[in-house]
């Protein structure tokens, strides 16, 4: 049944359709996710990034401020007239008086010196020993300044005078009248200085600031100290990079903090000088790295959520897939036709077996109305057949297709059919349509034959020793062999007896299974109540005399049912002929009335009656209950089912009504009248 | 059985023959009734041999159908007991040629047997029998008492309903 699937379910598919599936259901959302990570991963470290650069350019900006504002310091001491002319009347130590005063005001001014125009260091203040009369010409602030006689700021170096601090230089020329130079005035700056300036520079946490000279020596940094060795930089790549005008930002491993560095660099313009920024990566991304950890939980808890509401939901999906895969399959392997149709008769559903023996597919089926697929005729007449379907729907209730209904194939083929139909109810409880099932009964009807034909083959084969035994001992009782004496009459009166009851069992039995397989036939006519029953009653006669007892039967009104005469007397003779054995005195009486649309007819006996747990059994097949029968008939334990099936074919029934131990029993017989509705619809 | 054939017929109706049969009832000339077993079971037809013996019958048997409808023809019985199950011609089949032949065609048939199908007992009425008994139903006399009625009938000149 494969064509009741979509090709997609087909099983060597599904698993790949459920893998598909959920790949695409989560696809979106681990995409967006990632998508959303980028971006604030490539927002944040562009903004860390660009903040980082801006610390090198403030730190740059700001060294060339403080630059700037040394020389002009230097600029406005050189251009005092005073100093010039004490310069110019070649009294230096008197000139450097005025100046005595500016490492007080200036403390980033550690000293202060004039030198001649050949680099000979004339006189110093704070005056420092020694170094008066020393010639610096190969210092790089002398090479600087005298270069184009311009405002210098020298690299850093060790000065010669004790204490020998590490130290900058800002250089002016200082100019006669005739703005020619006569001399040099030179700032000494410690470069602790530098330190102190780069402090104001915020670099963040973990991160230091420091300044490279022309050469690449550090300063402005605190293990770049004035005393000690002079920090030797120009090795390293972004030294080399700022000192020839570069500026940007990148990443380095510093082996000795044994960590990664950001590092911005900055040209410091006009001076030659460059300010790195550093900052370890960790500390430079830790405001990225906290916000993607938001980000990552937010997306990751998103697509966890998607993943697990998609698993379940394909879960679901393949469970119901299944339910409906076992279904399908049952249906498939079930062999007999199974067919559901709505309430207008259209079909829903079609099985395997229903294609085999339609010759239509389940394609061609579906959709269609049941009566253009599936056509039930009677086999009799051609007349369509589905009263079994209508009154299923109708009534709510299971149906058996009746017998004789053979199925007309696509091909014209005609198959005799049997089963049965069910309402099927929707959530509130209302028909919606039914079930069919249908299937080929050839085989069950030859069965069904040949198990007649053996039955009646049987019976007759019973029946025909029987026959000569019954008769050859009836004549002998007759005394057609001679006479009889007395003591032979008894024994002779017992065999005919058992041939007799051996006879009746035969006959019961053969009508057993003829109205159990349907074979019965009924001639169904108008019968008079009252006359059958007053017949019934004079030919049972001589028995109630014989015990004695009183039987009479007696009609309120002329009552006609519809039945079959020789049923009814068969069934009457077994009611009354079982009143009369269970009854040691008193009276049977017959009475006839009717109930509605029923015509009855009651046996009340005046017997042993019938204890209540034995009641039940009454109605079984070969139920010999078990009460007092001694010195009785026996019976061959198949009347009272005989007669209750023989009524109940007519539309009838035969009912024990009530009984009491030793006070009797009363049995019904009824029948539809003549016109009734039960009886219009037993004749069809 | 032409038209000047025995004083007992009259053209190929052997109604006359019981009319004369009645007139002859309380008189001197008794004529002997015929009554034909068609029977495979020896027992059951020596059974109805006694029972009509002794009620003053002349009784052939045949122990199928075709013996059957060859004593019909020789021994003209006044009436047939006719079982279905035989050998070699069963009884429907004997009832069928024994009606196909005009000359035993009026002879009253009466199917005596253990068959107690419904169809069976409408076929053998349909094909003229007049009566359908179930043996074992019966005792012997009542079947003597059966075959008296319907030949009282044919005396009448009636022909009983089965």
């Amino acid at each position: 049944m494969d064509e009741f699937l979509p090709g997609f379910l087909k099983s060597k598919w599904k698993s790949v359709f459920y893998v598909l599936a959920y790949i695409l259901l989560c696809l979106p959302i681990v995409a967006l996710s990632v998508f959303s990570y980028r971006q604030v991963y490539n927002d944040l470290t562009s903004l860390t990034l660009s903040n980082r650069q801006s610390i090198a350019y403030l730190a740059a900006n700001s060294l060339k401020e403080e630059f700037l504002h040394l020389t002009e310091l230097a600029q406005s001491f050189s251009t005092r007239p005073v100093f010039q002319d004490l310069l110019a009347e070649g009294k230096p130590n008197e000139a450097i008086k005025l100046l005595e005063s500016v490492p007080t005001y200036f403390p980033e001014i550690e000293r202060l010196f004039v030198a001649d125009l050949k680099g000979t260091l004339l006189i110093d203040t704070p005056h420092l020993s020694d170094v008066v009369g020393e010639n610096f010409a190969q210092r790089d602030w002398y090479q600087g300044v005298t270069r184009e006689w311009k405002p210098y700021v020298s690299e850093i170096y060790k000065r010669t005078a004790e204490p020998s601090y590490n130290v900058i230089a800002v250089a002016v020329p200082i100019l006669d009248k005739d703005q020619r130079p006569m001399a040099i005035l030179v700032l000494q700056v410690k470069i602790d200085t530098l330190t102190d300036w780069s402090k104001r520079v915020d670099v963040g946490t973990g991160g230091f600031l420091y300044f490279v000279d022309k050469k690449g020596q550090v300063a402005g940094y605190a293990r770049a100290s004035s005393e000690g060795e002079i920090l030797d930089f120009s090795s390293v790549a972004i030294v080399q990079k700022v000192l020839k005008g570069q500026s940007g930002i990148e990443i380095n491993f510093n082996e000795l903090d044994n960590e990664e560095r950001l590092a911005a660099y900055k040209p410091v313009s006009d001076y030659g000088w460059g300010a790195i920024a550093t900052q370890p990566t960790i500390n430079a991304f830790s405001r990225r790295t906290e916000t993607l950890r938001i980000v990552i939980a937010i997306f990751g808890f998103i697509t966890f959520l998607n993943f697990t509401f998609v698993w379940f939901l394909l879960r679901f999906l393949r469970i119901i897939d299944g339910f409906r895969e076992r279904q399908e399959t049952f249906l498939k392997s079930i062999g007999d036709g199974v067919m559901a149709i709505d309430r207008k008769f259209v079909i829903t559903l079609f099985n395997t077996a229903a294609e085999r023996l339609t010759g239509f597919s389940p394609q061609e089926a579906i959709g269609r109305p049941m009566r253009d697929i599936v056509k039930l005729v009677n086999e009799k007449d051609r007349t369509e057949n589905i009263t079994f379907i209508e009154e299923a729907m109708l009534f709510g209730k299971n149906k058996e297709m009746a017998n004789g209904v053979v199925l007309i194939t696509k091909t014209g083929a005609e198959i005799p059919v049997g089963d049965s139909a069910a309402p099927v109810f929707d959530a509130n409880g209302v028909v919606s349509g039914a079930i069919i099932v249908f299937r080929d009964v050839s085989r069950e009807r030859e069965i069904r034959k040949m198990k007649d034909e053996f039955v009646s083959l049987a019976s007759h084969e019973l029946r025909t020793p029987m026959t000569s035994i019954a008769g050859f001992v009836d004549m002998m009782r007759e005394g057609r062999y001679g006479q009889i004496t007395k003591e032979f009459q008894e024994p002779l009166g017992y065999i005919a007896e058992s041939i007799d009851r051996l006879i009746r069992l035969v006959n019961d039995l053969l009508n057993v299974s003829r109205i159990e397989a349907g074979r019965m036939k009924f001639n169904l006519g108008h019968v008079d109540l009252g006359k059958i029953a007053s017949k019934v009653v004079t030919e049972l006669q001589p028995v109630a005399e014989q015990k004695k007892l009183e039987l009479t039967s007696k009609a309120e009104e002329m009552i006609e049912v519809q039945a079959d005469t020789e049923k009814v007397e068969q069934i009457l003779h077994n009611l009354i002929g079982n009143s009369l054995k269970f009854t040691d005195q008193g009276r049977v009486t017959v009475i006839v009335r009717k109930d509605n649309d029923f015509g009855i007819i009651e046996v009340v006996d005046t017997g042993v009656g019938i204890p209540e747990d034995e009641q039940k059994k009454l109605f079984g097949k070969f139920q010999q209950i078990d009460i007092d029968s001694a010195g009785r008939p026996s019976g061959t334990g198949l009347g009272l089912y005989l007669s209750r099936q023989l009524s109940q074919k007519m539309g009838g029934d035969v009912l024990l009504i009530e009984s009491k131990p030793d006070l009797g029993s009363k049995f019904a017989l009824r029948l539809p009248t003549i016109d009734s509705a039960t009886a219009q619809r037993v004749a069809k | 059985m032409s038209a000047s054939g025995s004083f007992l017929s009259r053209g190929n109706r052997i109604v006359p023959m019981y009319a004369t049969l009645n007139i002859l009832r309380g008189g001197e000339v008794r004529i002997m009734i015929k009554v034909l077993v068609v029977e495979d079971d020896e027992l059951i037809s020596r059974m109805y041999q006694k029972v009509f013996q002794s009620e003053g019958y002349e009784v052939f048997v045949a122990e199928n159908g075709q013996v059957g409808l060859d004593l019909a023809r020789t021994k003209e019985p006044t009436i047939i007991l006719l079982d279905i199950m035989m050998p070699k011609l069963n009884g429907m089949q004997m009832l069928q040629q024994l009606k196909a032949d005009p000359k035993i065609a009026k002879i009253p048939v009466v199917i005596l047997t253990n068959l107690s199908g419904t169809a069976d007992a409408e076929k053998a009425l349909e094909f003229g029998a007049v009566k359908y008994i179930i043996k074992s139903e019966y005792k012997p006399k009542e079947v003597f008492d059966i075959v008296k009625k319907i030949l009282a009938a044919y005396t009448r000149d009636e022909v009983p309903k089965a």
